[in-house]
């Protein structure tokens, strides 16, 4: 039951994806079904003709009739044959695209957990893209293929069975083992599919690794290839060994079934021959026609039974992939509520059925009712961290350990500690990337983690990463994207450049802003580490309707004048907005209000430069240890 | 051209895996034969009921056998048919694309890594290189067209021997299906090039959505939209071509499928007319029908074959001009520029040579600098100069501090003298030693280095590190005491599977994804593996907290006392390890001395240190430099 409505699911998600002409020549493959059958019965005819003519008692005429029937058909034939291919390579292109965009979707919309292979969503998420995503929006042309086969094998059982019952039934019963067989083979597919996911992965990993740029100096430099080969050397002997075997076993078993169905045909040629001999009534056509219905039949018998299994047990993929929709989506849902276009809710109407998407309707309603109740509106952008803890997810210790704390609005706040105390978590846990496992994170005193305040909050929030995005595109793409929704007015974008220092990165450039970087330049323009960097702080910057901008490491990549250059112009490009900065760099103190020393995940001290100063711990030997160096 | 790159990817199949390649050959062919042969029997059968049909002569017992060789022959061909589209074809497949994966990993080791710099190099190098399906598509679709040609060949004969004429219009009509696909193939290769481009920008913003880095901003920015605009941009170029080629092969299909039923149409009035008249028995026409058809059939194939055997050569003349052509080119410059040892030819410490051996033994203490450059200038592309007449010199036990603005040419003087880049002008010389007779991978051993752009692999903690000296990257003593000195041992001993964990998580879902700072500390433990005489640390600390920063920089004080070492930092204040700092800007040499003499001097090097060393002004007066307590 379940199995069937998967199914059903997957057969409606199908048929939307087929373009109209698609859907029209599939409905088309019903009456195209009769078309073997009769030609068989066009060429049985023709035969008697011809040999009619041979033996100089019949005319010409009806032969060339015959003759001309039997063309008709096979024009016939060639026709629909053109149209159902290309439609059939129109649909699976348009399946490919429907599958890459679903995914590309999804990883944009769950939450951010799974990006880092969260419960191995990666591998989970390779699999069933390949395996799962094109069975279920293919399952229309499975189903309907299958129909129409259903009709070619009753017309051809039918008038196969009135020159000979015996034959027919001999053909359809040496066809059942071939078929058993397949289905077995499979379950085994299947098996060895998952099993071998990892193995592959690591394979394409180890030949990468030798071919790619990013590891190329160690591999060069360290002479690591010979050793990196062997490693990829044993893992795909590994992998090809095992796939032999499994299909050793496959030809072996196929081949009995081969030999089984051939010998019948053999049987059906020697009972056709006898019964001439002892029925010479019965002519030439009778002949040609039990040869070619029994080929015919014992084609379609086999692929009908082997595709009856296969929908049932391509369901597994189908259920693979709308599972990974569906779960996913439920905890979407519970964050990103709204964010979903017209387009998805349509969309998920489709593959989950009316009833799932009035329950979520019902939901979000009272969830909504709940909010306003509560008058969630933030009214202030205040953070406050509640007794925060969060552990990572296959990590034993707390990356942050009952954190409290609260932000006013326009503070400017510098976040330093230990690599490893927790700074970047309390940004991840702040940008609401995880979940925390207890106590809350406030903004404007919601918890965030109800959709309308993340929502919210994400749009009112800036940030650049330690680890910032380089957009290979042009250099204004790559500022405007963090607020793409705004008008972009070069002057704009000139001045804060030129406060980031980010300008002598655009001047240079023969096209300005317009300028394309990175591997698709025509030129090969690319840019140096700093002045990516320097890029990304304009980017966070631009989005000027945020208020809260959110710094992690800004100036790593810089050089001293650069850095210098950010901390003079830190009040002017952070305004009155609230600015939360990391930096590893402790001249920083001097431009922030306030300074939170994290350690091992708690927050040890929390005050003004001056204040930590004199309190003589943490920070203090920190900045000693730093500030030394320039006596 | 196209020629010659067929005959090297046959010569490549034949190293690869022999067996396979004559099997597939010799079993395809001959299961090719058998359709004609059926058709013979068949014959005979039809000649044998026509008979006993029309003058009742004639009985089973007589065609018996003809009738069971027939059968033998279905069930023959039925069985070779599954062998060879199962079995064979697969290790086929495996055997090639490994084969061919492994010869692209071999080929990339060969090119230099400046070669790979420029715009175009890069391009096609990574065309060439992500095609290792070309030998699998290109002599797979070669066994099944060579198998096609043969069935032809023999259906061919069969149709001689039934009717001269009806043989002349077959052989027409396959000439003129061929040609048909010759002729569309060409403007089908010309689409896959220009839509190469559209392809690679549409698989980049596929991608950016599962990169980390661009997930979060994604998230924070709400750009999804726009890079989903910018995928479906790019891809729907790709998907309206692919629908062009799809219509363009049907159609052809279509066509020599018409042109089929014209010639069918042809050659059975043609012979109706001779049946007529007596002069050719029924079973013959029935049996040229059928020949037809098997015609047909074998001919329609060769459409997309022919296609696949197309996209397999087009991918495999590329590897061909750039890896084998290449090569001879390369291999020719390196013997005129007289290179001690030709650098590829023996790698990863076999086979030293006498002048390595030589060294050990102790010319080393004879030359007083380890690292000389004469005048070296190097640039990425184009005439903008990174490095312009660089002349420095690193004496033994020398600590230098490289420092400068971005940009300035630091990590690129450094590459060369690691032997990754050559200098397009001027020389280098290790111990008095031209690194033109370098062999790839000598300094490897001798230089404990630390790249900015470092890169950990996907393998367990100890591998990593162990890939600092590939000879006894097993040794988990010599690791330990690596993970000590890069301060990364104590977060490696909180772990629950400590050294055995795998970095990242991308494949082992039980690794770990390490943060910013402890990422540094695993991959500067990998300079200190085996204790070598020589530093050379890029940036060590920018990911570092003022802590560790301080103990990393002390520890590298450490660690190269006595020893040679070159160290880079934007943290300028540790320059002052240094026994003497070079300041570079703008791919030039400006500024050479000692701390005391570039502060007094007032220039690059004094305004940098000014610009940082004044965030940090008010507490100058505790705690000096050299008394460092932590």
């Amino acid at each position: 039951m379940r199995r069937f409505k998967v199914f059903f699911r997957s057969v409606r998600l199908s048929i939307r994806l087929k373009s109209v002409p698609s859907r029209m020549v599939s409905v088309l493959g019903f009456p195209a079904a009769f078309l073997p059958m009769l030609i068989s019965l066009r060429l049985a005819a023709f035969a008697d003709s011809v040999w009619a003519l041979f033996g100089s008692s019949g005319l010409l005429r009806p032969a060339l009739l015959s003759f001309g029937g039997v063309m008709l058909l096979y024009l016939l034939q060639t026709l629909f044959n053109l149209v159902r291919n290309f439609y059939a390579r129109e649909d699976a292109a348009r399946i490919k695209r429907y599958v890459k965009e679903e995914t590309m979707g999804l990883l944009c919309r769950i939450p951010y957990k799974y990006i880092e292979n969260f419960d191995g969503f990666q591998e989970r998420l390779a699999f069933i893209k390949t395996y799962g995503g094109e069975k279920t929006a293919g399952s229309i042309s499975l189903i309907l293929g299958w129909l129409s086969r259903l009709v070619s094998f009753v017309s051809v059982a039918a008038i196969l069975s009135q020159v000979s019952i015996s034959i027919a039934f001999v053909l359809i019963a040496a066809c059942v083992p071939a078929a058993v067989l397949s289905i077995l083979q499979r379950d085994e597919t299947y098996r060895m599919r998952t099993k071998w996911m990892k193995e592959g992965r690591l394979t394409i990993y180890y030949s990468d690794v030798c071919r790619m740029n990013e590891s190329m100096n160690e591999i060069r430099f360290f002479g690591l290839y010979p050793y990196i080969k062997d490693k990829w050397n044993s893992l795909s002997q590994g992998y090809i060994a095992k796939k032999k075997k499994i299909i050793q076993k496959h030809v072996l078993y196929n081949s009995i079934a081969d030999l089984l169905r051939n010998g019948v045909y053999l049987i059906v040629i020697l009972i056709a021959v006898w019964e001439i001999y002892h029925d010479p009534a019965k002519g030439l056509g009778a002949f040609m026609l039990v040869v070619s219905l029994a080929e015919q039949l014992q084609a379609v018998t086999t692929v009908l039974l082997v595709d009856a299994v296969a929908i049932f047990t391509d369901v597994r993929y189908m259920e693979d992939f709308l599972s990974l929709l569906e779960t996913e989506e439920a905890e979407v849902s519970e964050i990103w509520g709204e964010e979903r276009g017209p387009k998805r809710a349509e969309a998920q109407k489709a593959v989950h059925g009316a009833e799932r998407a009035e329950a979520q309707r019902a939901a979000h309603g009272a969830e909504r009712a709940e909010a306003q109740e509560a008058a969630h509106e933030p009214k202030t952008a205040d953070i406050e961290f509640r007794d925060v803890s969060f552990t990572y997810p296959g990590s034993v210790e707390k990356a942050l350990d009952g954190v409290t704390v609260r932000i006013r609005q326009g503070e400017k706040i510098a976040v330093v500690g230990a690599n490893g105390s927790g700074k970047s978590t309390f940004i991840s846990l702040l940008c609401g990337f995880y979940r925390p496992d207890s106590g809350k994170v406030l903004v404007g005193g919601c918890d965030i983690m109800k959709n309308e305040t993340l929502k919210k909050l994400r749009s009112s929030v800036s940030a650049i990463f330690q680890t910032f995005c380089r957009y290979q595109d042009t250099l204004r793409s790559n500022i405007v994207l963090s607020d793409s929704g705004r008008v972009n007015e070069d002057q704009e974008i000139l001045e804060l450049a030129r406060s980031t220092g980010a300008e002598e990165a655009i001047k240079g450039q023969k096209n300005a802003l317009d300028e394309m970087v990175g591997v698709f330049s025509d030129t090969g323009n690319n840019l140096s580490g700093g002045q990516w960097q320097k890029i990304a702080i304009t980017r966070a910057l631009y989005r000027k309707n945020a208020c809260v901008y959110i710094l992690d490491e800004p100036t790593a990549a810089l050089d001293p004048i650069g850095e210098a250059n950010i901390y003079r112009n830190f009040k002017q490009l952070t305004g009155d907005k609230t600015t939360i900065l990391i930096s590893h760099r402790l001249g920083i103190a001097k431009v922030v209000d306030r300074i939170l020393v994290f350690n091992k995940g708690r927050i040890a001290e929390d005050g003004s430069h001056e204040e930590l100063m004199e309190k003589n711990g943490l920070y203090a030997r920190m900045y000693r240890a730093q500030a030394r160096w320039y006596a | 051209m196209r020629f010659r790159a067929a005959l090297w990817a046959f010569g490549i199949a034949w190293r690869i895996d022999r067996r396979i390649l004559i099997l597939c050959c010799v079993l395809l062919s001959a299961v090719s034969v058998l359709p004609a042969a059926a058709l013979t029997y068949r014959q005979k059968i039809l000649a044998a009921l026509n008979r006993f049909l029309s003058i009742g002569e004639g009985s089973m017992e007589e065609i018996l056998p003809v009738i069971l060789l027939f059968g033998g022959i279905t069930v023959l061909a039925g069985l070779a048919n599954r062998l060879n589209d199962e079995f064979i074809y697969s290790i086929m497949f495996d055997s090639y694309y490994f084969g061919m994966e492994e010869i692209l990993m071999d080929s990339v080791q060969e090119y230099t890594m400046e070669e790979l710099l420029g715009k175009d190099a890069k391009d096609e190098y990574y065309a060439c290189v992500m095609r290792e399906g070309s030998l699998t598509d290109f002599i797979s679709g070669f066994c099944s067209l060579l198998g096609k040609f043969v069935g032809l060949v023999s259906l061919l004969g069969v149709a001689f021997s039934a009717s001269k004429p009806v043989c002349a219009i077959i052989l027409l009509y396959t000439i003129g299906v061929v040609w048909l696909n010759l002729l569309s193939i060409k403007r089908q290769r010309s689409h896959w090039e220009r839509i190469r481009d559209k392809e690679r920008l549409a698989a980049y913003y596929e991608g950016l959505p599962s990169a980390p880095d661009c997930a979060k901003e994604i998230r924070i920015f709400g750009s999804q939209k726009r890079i989903l605009e910018k995928w479906r941009e790019a891809y729907g170029a790709v998907f309206d071509n692919e629908l062009k080629n799809s219509l363009n092969t049907e159609l052809r299909t279509f066509a020599s499928g018409m042109g089929f039923y014209l010639f069918l149409g042809v050659m059975i009035l043609q012979t109706l007319g001779e049946v007529a008249a007596g002069r050719m028995a029924a079973e013959t026409l029935l049996v040229l029908f059928t020949l037809c058809i098997n015609v047909f059939a074998a001919v329609s194939g060769v459409a997309r074959t022919l296609v696949s055997v197309d996209y397999g050569l087009s991918a495999l003349e590329r590897q061909y001009r750039v890896f084998e052509i290449g090569k001879g080119r390369r291999g020719t410059v390196s013997a005129e520029t007289g290179g001690l040892v030709s650098p590829k030819v023996c790698r990863a410490g076999q086979g030293a040579s006498a002048w390595e051996q030589g060294s050990k033994a102790g010319a080393d203490s004879a030359e007083e600098s380890v690292f000389r450059t004469e005048g070296i200038s190097f640039s990425y592309q184009g005439d903008k100069k990174v490095l312009a007449d660089v002349s420095v010199s690193v004496r033994r036990g020398e600590t230098v501090a490289l420092v400068g603005p971005n940009g300035s040419g630091k990590s690129t003087f450094v590459k060369a003298l690691l032997q990754l880049y050559r200098p397009a002008a001027g020389k280098i010389y290790y111990l008095g030693r031209d690194y033109e007779g370098l062999r790839d991978g000598f300094l490897g051993n001798r230089i404990g280095a630390f790249f900015q752009d470092y890169y950990l692999f996907h393998v367990p903690i100890w591998e990593n590190i162990g890939f600092g000296d590939i000879e006894n990257v097993e040794d988990r003593r010599r690791i330990q005491a690596a993970l000590e000195k890069g301060q990364a041992a104590s977060f490696v001993r909180s772990l629950p599977f400590g050294e055995e964990t795998f970095v990242h998580r991308s494949i082992v879902k039980e690794g770990r994804d390490f943060s910013g700072g402890e990422q540094q500390k695993l991959a500067i433990s990998r300079a200190y593996m085996s204790d070598k005489d020589i530093f050379i640390f890029d940036e060590p600390a920018s990911m570092l907290d003022p802590i560790s920063e301080l103990e990393q920089f002390m520890s590298i004080r450490d660690t190269v006392k006595g020893k040679t070492a070159i160290l880079i930092s934007h943290r300028i204040g540790f320059a002052r390890l240094a026994d003497k700092i070079i300041v570079m800007d703008q791919g030039r040499v400006a500024e050479t001395g000692t701390h005391q003499e570039l502060m007094a001097k007032k220039g690059l090097y004094a305004r940098m240190f000014l610009e940082q060393a004044q965030w940090y002004r008010q507490e100058t007066e505790e705690g000096g430099f050299g008394n460092a307590q932590v």
